[in-house]
């Protein structure tokens, strides 16, 4: 059925596109590939077809109320590190759109989230093999300036497949301040919304929900300078391979406040989640088939070095608050000197829930009750000062408690907690009106609660250092080296020297970068993936139309 | 606004929920009695960073359903299982190659394994998500046989004697083969896991040998009778290296050409 609408669907789009002149197209293009190498010494995996190649081709044409478009795929294969399910071509995703004033209707795939994704975040992330697109029915109404009312049916991709399990779900926002003058000039909405997942259960060792409900609530409140946001989810029990079959039901609580004005930006965050893994298919493992998120509470680190012990929410349970102050000194001031200093200051900390089993199926737990597991701390301080017009400068500290077995070994007791201090000097300076040099020169110290015995890539010390030359407005060349000489395995201590070359032109860019990669985790806003170590060369060109 | 109480009420009529109470297992008549023994045989090796997932599952499996029920070999095969550091032990056996070589090929992903050899819509080797209902399938069938071993050990010289009876019930057979397996527990080596090594992992049920050669030795040409009584002997030689207290002989029966297993039955070691 549904495929039969995705066909009738791209014979659309092909006939409209030629009948119709006065359609308008757009796209991007992205392609990407590698040539590995093999290299020992910084321990490489076998790959026997040496060249992987991925690309992607996003069309839509517009024409009038009505919009259609697809994507083309092709991994041949995906590059290490992306699932090898992915090993295909095709169009994965095509869709309709009808938009009106008062209704939009699409038929097809689609990506949808409601509130901040506690029970419904569907999207692509190429970077982290990442697709949960919906195949199905989506309709969003309007009926007044205030309301926005969503309901949708579909099924979840599942690399070339479809999920078994079918999902269900409508929600609706209210802008209360457009009814009433009582919020005066603030901004006051109210959300909320409701999944229900159907999978047949097909074993014959548990007695299985098949119809899995899941409801979240949302307020927001907006002053000139003040905003509030809370959210609270609950999921019925939802026994799944991702739980070890437990049949607690789940919760997550998100609640933030922040506070801004001129020069002074504050922020306070907590979130408690609680048997919140929700998936398409009861089965599924790993980034496959997550039908919802957990917005993340830790500082994003973007640096080379900051990026080694990642954290990733732990959807099965955690608790942990994170707070933000951003302070601007004045240009003429003491600190601020000629052209002003901001400095952001960043905590967070985050734990396990306080459970107690009660059988081999659930457990209490106590709602705002901290669990003895740290799971992840950060404190960290960045300072970014402008010496001149030509001279801009950025130091971070940041100091972590990183528990690898929670975020990496599946609960193993392997390495234990991780604790790093590292130290960023980032400094961009323009050399003329179309050269710019940029240098980023890093240190990380790091020691683990256990005696190493299995020789790795990534513990001890490490420091590296980037140079990057800008040609305005077309060339980037880059030189980095990332050096583990603080490595417990001497033969360990290896360089991972890279150089990168990139031309960008209109909406065109092109990139080929050689050197090695080093082992470990990447995210993207909080989901996290492995990536293995590489050596070779590698391009992407993408181009948007 | 009607549209609005018809869009809402379509959209709670959607959503449905099951929320499960107390008993979360299904009630165990759904279970056979075993009465025809499962083997399940997982083919798995020391470099395969998810066979230590397969291994806690068939290990929960027979803890499930009785050790005596299901019965397990860990066959380490394909080049995954070569021993690639000094400390790694060498759990690969002529037994388990020849398995690898006959059902799996050079290019088959590990871990996978199969339930009593059996053949099932084309499909001989599976996954561990699928190894449970296959048993619980199993569990429900009536044996041709019944299957007996007792087990001698004369410590003196390192040999067991070993005796089979094989009673095929009011029913008779095609061509069978008798086959005796060795298995032995409790091996320390080091065992990818993900990203990981885990240094100090146990290896169960590790597949050492077997006494009748690989695919077995026929127990009658032409096939059992009804109702007929067969019994082989053997006298077998405990190779060095391999730890008697450790050791499970698991004998069984299987077609000669399907090499499904028909029925089976192990025993510990004891002095």
């Amino acid at each position: 059925m549904i495929k039969s609408i995705s066909t009738t669907i791209l014979i659309a789009f092909l006939s409209l596109s030629s009948a119709y002149s006065q359609g308008r197209v757009t796209g991007n293009f992205v392609t990407e590939g590698q040539y590995y190498q093999q290299d020992s010494s910084i321990g490489t995996t076998e790959f026997p077809k040496q060249v992987a190649v991925q690309g992607y081709l996003n069309m839509r044409y517009h024409l009038d109320n009505f919009e259609f478009g697809m994507r083309y795929e092709a991994y041949r294969p995906p590059l290490l590190g992306i699932d090898s399910r992915f090993e295909n071509s095709g169009f994965p995703f095509i869709y309709g759109t009808y938009r009106s004033d008062m209704v939009d209707v699409t038929a097809g795939n689609f990506y949808e989230q409601f509130g901040s994704g506690l029970i419904l975040r569907t999207y692509e992330e190429k970077s982290l093999g990442v697709d949960n697109s919906l195949n199905g029915v989506r309709i969003n109404l309007r009926p007044d300036d205030g309301v926005e009312i969503t309901g949708l049916m579909g099924t979840m991709r599942n690399f070339w497949s479809q999920s078994s399990g079918i999902i269900r779900g409508a929600k609706g926002k209210v802008y209360l301040d457009q009814y009433t003058d009582f919020f005066g000039d603030n901004g006051v909405s109210v959300e909320g919304g409701m999944i229900s997942k159907y999978e047949e259960d097909q074993e014959n060792t548990y007695n299985l929900p098949e119809n899995v409900f899941a409801y979240f609530l949302r307020s927001t409140f907006i002053a000139n300078e003040f905003s509030l946001d809370a959210e609270y989810s609950y999921k019925i029990n939802d026994p799944s391979a991702v739980n070890n079959f437990s049949y607690n039901s789940g919760q997550g609580l998100l609640l933030s406040g922040s506070y801004y004005t001129d020069g002074l930006g504050v922020s306070l965050d907590f979130h408690r989640s609680d048997n919140m893994d929700f998936r398409a298919e009861r089965s599924a493992t790993g980034n496959v088939m997550n039908m919802n998120f957990i917005p993340p509470l830790t500082k994003q680190h973007t640096y080379g070095l900051t990026s080694l012990y990642p954290y990733a929410t732990q959807l099965v349970g955690e608790i942990g608050v994170q707070a933000n102050i951003t302070y601007k000194f004045d240009k003429g001031t003491t600190l601020g000197g000629e052209h002003g200093t901001t400095v952001s200051l960043n905590y967070s900390r985050i734990q396990g829930i306080d459970s107690n089993r009660v059988d081999d199926f659930t457990y209490t737990s106590d709602f705002f009750a901290f669990g003895n597991r740290l799971f992840y701390q950060d404190l960290n301080i960045e300072v970014s000062k402008r010496f001149s017009e030509d001279l801009k400068t950025t130091v971070s500290l940041i100091t972590q408690i990183y528990d690898k077995d929670v975020a990496e070994n599946g609960w193993a007791p392997i390495i234990g907690k991780v604790n790093s201090n590292i130290a960023v000097f980032d400094a961009t300076y323009r050399l003329s009106e179309t050269y710019a040099l940029k240098m980023d020169l890093e240190h990380l110290w790091a020691s683990q609660d256990s005696v190493l015995k299995t020789p790795d890539f990534v513990n001890g010390n490490w420091m590296m250092a980037l140079f990057e030359l800008t040609i305005s407005p077309n060339y980037y060349i880059s030189f980095s080296d990332q050096y583990n000489y603080g490595n417990k395995f001497v033969d360990h201590q290896v360089h991972y020297y890279s150089g990168s070359f990139a031309y960008v032109t209109g909406g065109t860019r092109m990139q080929m970068s050689y050197g090695r990669q080093r082992s470990g985790i990447i995210c993207v806003g909080g989901v996290c993936r492995f990536v293995p170590a590489s050596n070779g060369l590698y391009f992407t060109v993408s181009t948007t139309f | 606004m009607k549209k609005i109480i018809l869009f809402l009420a379509l959209g709670l009529f959607a959503v449905s929920c099951d929320i499960v109470d107390e008993p979360y297992l299904q009630n165990e008549k759904t279970i056979g009695d075993f009465k025809k023994k499962v083997i399940l045989l997982d083919f798995t090796a020391i470099n395969c960073v998810y066979c230590p997932n397969a291994n806690k599952v068939s290990s929960d499996l027979a803890k499930a359903y009785g050790e005596e029920n299901v019965i397990l070999f860990g066959a380490h095969a394909s080049t995954l299982a070569d021993p690639k550091k000094p400390e790694d032990v060498d759990m690969r056996s002529e037994t388990s190659a020849e398995l690898f070589s006959k059902f799996a090929t050079p290019t088959t992903g590990l871990p996978i394994g199969m339930i009593n050899q059996k053949l099932r819509d084309g499909v001989r080797l599976m996954n561990f998500g699928l190894w449970d209902k296959q048993i619980i399938d199993e569990s429900f069938l009536e044996p041709d046989l019944d299957l007996n071993m007792q087990l001698t050990y004369n410590v003196a010289d390192s040999t067991v004697s070993i005796t089979v009876n094989c009673d095929y019930g009011k029913k008779g057979s095609g061509d069978d083969n008798l086959c005796i397996y060795i298995t032995e527990d409790s091996i320390v080596s080091p065992q990818k896991n993900n990203n990981e090594v885990i240094h100090d992992y146990v290896h169960n049920h590790v597949l050492r040998g077997s006494v009748t050669g690989t695919f077995g030795v026929q127990l009658k040409s032409g096939g059992a009778d009804a109702g007929e009584n067969i019994t082989k002997e053997y006298t077998y030689k405990i190779p060095s290296g391999f730890r008697h207290n450790k050791l499970r002989f698991v004998a069984f029966v299987q077609d000669v050409k399907s090499y499904y297993i028909k029925q089976a039955t192990a025993e510990h070691l004891h002095e």
